[in-house]
């Protein structure tokens, strides 16, 4: 039956969909995949760049042709892109001097005709010194066997508790990914629940590709809705799930498994690339029911330009230049929307938006606007001036609009009592600590009394693997109260930590993946966790 | 199985869950104090402004109520929330028991206990209670009053005593003294919220 899924999925994904299990199965054979995105300067008609155990680089075309067949018309649009592919050398830094292969990769079946064609192509080829078989096709039936290999005769579902990949299957694709059906299906994969031992070495690895194939498959309704933030998540959530595993195994991630993080990072970089294309070319930000949208429409705006300041940061820190960095430049605002604190929850996106802005505008207006963040989360958190209390990290946009509109959903769906947000904060301190790096020490000395009155709020978990699951059973929900009287040079030494202790190291290496992390799973931005982004994407650093 | 409509039953049973624990809260110490709900973790942690710290695993709160199986094909929804009503006293009282516990631990630990040695509650011992515990005032300088928890068959007697506090003129003037210490003290600690340096 799990083959029939792999199947069912393979005859339905365009090539943007199948691409990233592409790139997994690459790695499985032992590649190394050193481009895997149509964002990227390198192209010449070739979707995939990667080098072969045997040392030789390799390059594919991918074709979508789900559930059908790569006709000869569709070969002729194509034939430009395949001459490329085949006779262009390969434009990456560090290759080997020697030529390489070229492949067709198609999800569908290949016409007679085409496969003809090909054949005469080849023998052109052949005279012009390419050698034998130039370009070779990769199609249905061998990404078919390959997935099932590699993927599913190791996923570990009984028909029992196939629930949640049942769950995302049948989902329409449309909404935000549940994360809490990928944390099941994720801690399945890897045996994170329970007492079970931790798996490593090769079985790790084997575990590894197969659960790519996993994600590719359970979110093939998303990639069909062009879902990209969705699927951008899935890989996301990949990652730091396969940190989880790696780093409860006390393995480190080198080799195949860094090889996958490394591919499942590139479809992360697709995706959202796919998305700020889509968002900056839209003339209205309005998505699905539009009268329905008003309560929505300020955190996708908020969550847009979050996501939007991670790529540009990930551009800047990686040395990219994608084709539309000044699309995204465009489209991000320069200032911050008055409706976009609707939670705690959306503090991560603010704050990624936040050091966008003030890598990008000289003045100190980015860090004053800081402080009124600050300020504002006290006022609304001390219920002052009739401040809506915000809602702790781990309520959504979708539970804050069911509990403000309670009177017209019906309170049985109101998942919270606003009361129990009143005098605390998960974000108070680190906020507070960014404005003290900013040195608006005046700022800071006029908060400060109503800032002590906050119960200062995180969860830590109780080993660094659990940090990147979106729930952990163990680990303490910690309440600290602030001082009345503090000290501004002891507030600068503790706004100067930057370390995150309890994250795991492979993550830290990775600040742009945290931060994307965070912004999905925002009740693991503690404050550890917040100065130490600070500390990678913000160029403001007034500390002795 | 049978023909069942589980997600109408889903909704009945968050329903009810959601009326249990308001009951439980309106039953139960929990009442007097704000809910914080917990998400994920095995415990929790506190740092205090003196820079103590404490740590605690979660405790569970149970109970049970039975009912026959006959029950259910001649008795109605509002005939089966009856029946819950005895696990809801037993929950709010665990609940209570488990909090005053906690309580009663925390203010041991910081010498905070007064020890009437089996005398009844007094005036006198009201004002020495309100002594050694901290109370906020209010921005317009008015006392934001502890809650006393007693036993029900002490609510009599506590009423007498707090009458006879305010028309004591001698306790009267000791509560009042009391307060305006408070009231001091509180002023020094809000003078005190100040970033120096």
């Amino acid at each position: 039956m799990l083959e029939r899924l792999a199947e069912y999925w393979l005859d339905s994904a365009n090539e943007r969909g199948y691409q990233p299990a592409f790139v997994q199965l690459l790695v499985s054979e032992g590649h190394r995949v050193l481009h895997s995105t149509r964002h990227a300067p390198i192209e010449f008609g070739k979707d995939v760049i990667s080098i072969a155990p045997d040392g030789v680089p390799c390059a594919y075309q991918l074709k979508g042709n789900p559930g059908g067949r790569l006709t000869h018309s569709q070969f002729r649009e194509i034939q430009p892109q395949l001459q490329e592919l085949v006779t262009q050398a390969i434009p990456y830094p560090g290759l080997p001097d020697v030529h390489h292969r070229s492949y067709l990769v198609t999800n569908g079946f290949v016409d007679e005709e085409v496969q003809r064609a090909i054949q005469d192509l080849n023998r052109a080829w052949e005279r012009n010194g390419f050698g034998a078989e130039a370009l070779a096709v990769l199609e249905r039936g061998y990404l078919l066997e390959r997935a099932n290999a590699l993927g599913t005769s190791l996923w570990p579902f009984g028909v029992a508790d196939l629930g949640a990949l049942v769950d995302l299957l049948s989902h329409r694709g449309n909404d935000i990914l549940p994360l809490s059906k990928m944390h099941e299906l994720l801690s399945t994969m890897y045996r994170l629940a329970g007492r079970d031992p931790a798996p490593a070495g090769r079985e790790l690895e084997r575990l590894v590709t197969s659960t790519a194939l996993l994600v590719a498959v359970a979110t093939r309704n998303f990639g069909l809705s062009a879902n990209h933030f969705a699927v951008a998540s899935a890989w996301v959530l990949f990652s730091t799930y396969t940190i989880a595993a790696c780093t409860r195994a006390g393995v480190s991630s080198t080799g195949p498994i860094a090889e996958s993080l490394s591919a499942a990072r590139q479809a992360v970089f697709e995706e959202v690339a796919a998305l700020i294309d889509e968002a900056s070319a839209r003339p209205t930000l309005v998505e699905g029911v539009a009268w329905a949208d008003t309560e929505f429409y300020p955190a996708r705006r908020a969550l847009l330009n979050g996501i939007g300041s991670a790529y540009w940061l990930w551009c800047r820190r990686d040395d990219l230049a994608p084709a539309n960095l000044p699309a995204v430049e465009a489209f991000l605002p320069q200032e911050f929307g008055p409706r976009a604190l609707w939670g705690e929850a959306a503090m991560p996106q603010l704050l990624a938006h936040y050091w966008y802005i003030s890598r990008r505008d000289a003045s100190f207006g980015p860090e004053r606007w800081l402080a009124q963040l600050l300020a504002t989360v006290i006022r609304c958190q001390l219920g002052q001036e009739d401040a809506e209390f915000l809602a702790s990290p781990y309520y959504s946009i979708a539970d804050v609009v069911r509990h403000r509109h309670a009177d017209f959903l019906g309170t049985a769906n109101d998942p919270f009592d606003a009361m129990s947000f009143r005098g605390a904060s998960y974000f108070a301190e680190a906020l507070f600590h960014l404005v003290v790096r900013t040195n608006l020490k005046q700022h800071c000395k006029s908060l400060w009394p109503e800032f002590t009155r906050l119960n200062l709020r995180w969860f830590e978990v109780a080993e660094p693997w659990q940090f990147c699951t979106i729930h952990s059973e163990d680990g303490l929900a910690c309440t600290k109260i602030v001082p009345p009287t503090g000290e501004w040079a002891a507030l600068q030494q503790a706004a100067g930590i930057h370390d995150a202790p309890k994250v795991p190291e492979i993550l830290c290496a990775d600040p742009v993946l945290l931060l994307l992390f965070v912004m999905m799973v925002p009740q693991r931005a503690t404050p550890d966790v917040v100065r130490f982004l600070g500390r990678e994407f913000s160029e403001i650093w007034f500390l002795p | 199985m049978l023909p069942d409509w589980p997600d109408v039953k889903d909704e009945v049973v968050r329903a009810f869950m959601r009326r249990l624990a308001e009951r439980v809260r309106q039953r139960s110490v929990a009442g007097v104090v704000v809910a914080v709900p917990v998400h994920e973790g095995h415990g929790h942690f506190i740092e205090r402004a003196d820079g103590t710290t404490e740590e605690r695993l979660f405790e569970r709160a149970g109970a049970q109520v039975s009912i026959p199986a006959d029950a259910v094909s001649t008795e109605s929804l509002a005939d089966m929330l009856a029946r819950m009503e005895p696990m809801i006293e037993s929950l709010a009282r665990s609940t209570s028991q488990t909090m005053l516990r906690t309580m009663e631990e925390g203010i041991r630990s910081v010498g905070n206990e007064i020890d009437a040695a089996g005398r009844p509650l007094t005036a006198e011992l009201i004002i020495e209670a309100l002594d050694r515990v901290e109370i906020e005032f209010d921005s317009a300088g008015r006392p934001e009053w502890p809650t006393i928890m007693i036993h029900p068959s002490q609510q009599a007697l506590v009423a007498r005593e707090l009458a006879r506090l305010d028309s004591d003129p001698e306790l009267n003037a000791r509560a009042t003294a009391v307060v305006e210490r408070k009231r001091e003290e509180w002023r020094a600690r809000e003078a005190s919220r100040i970033l120096v340096g």
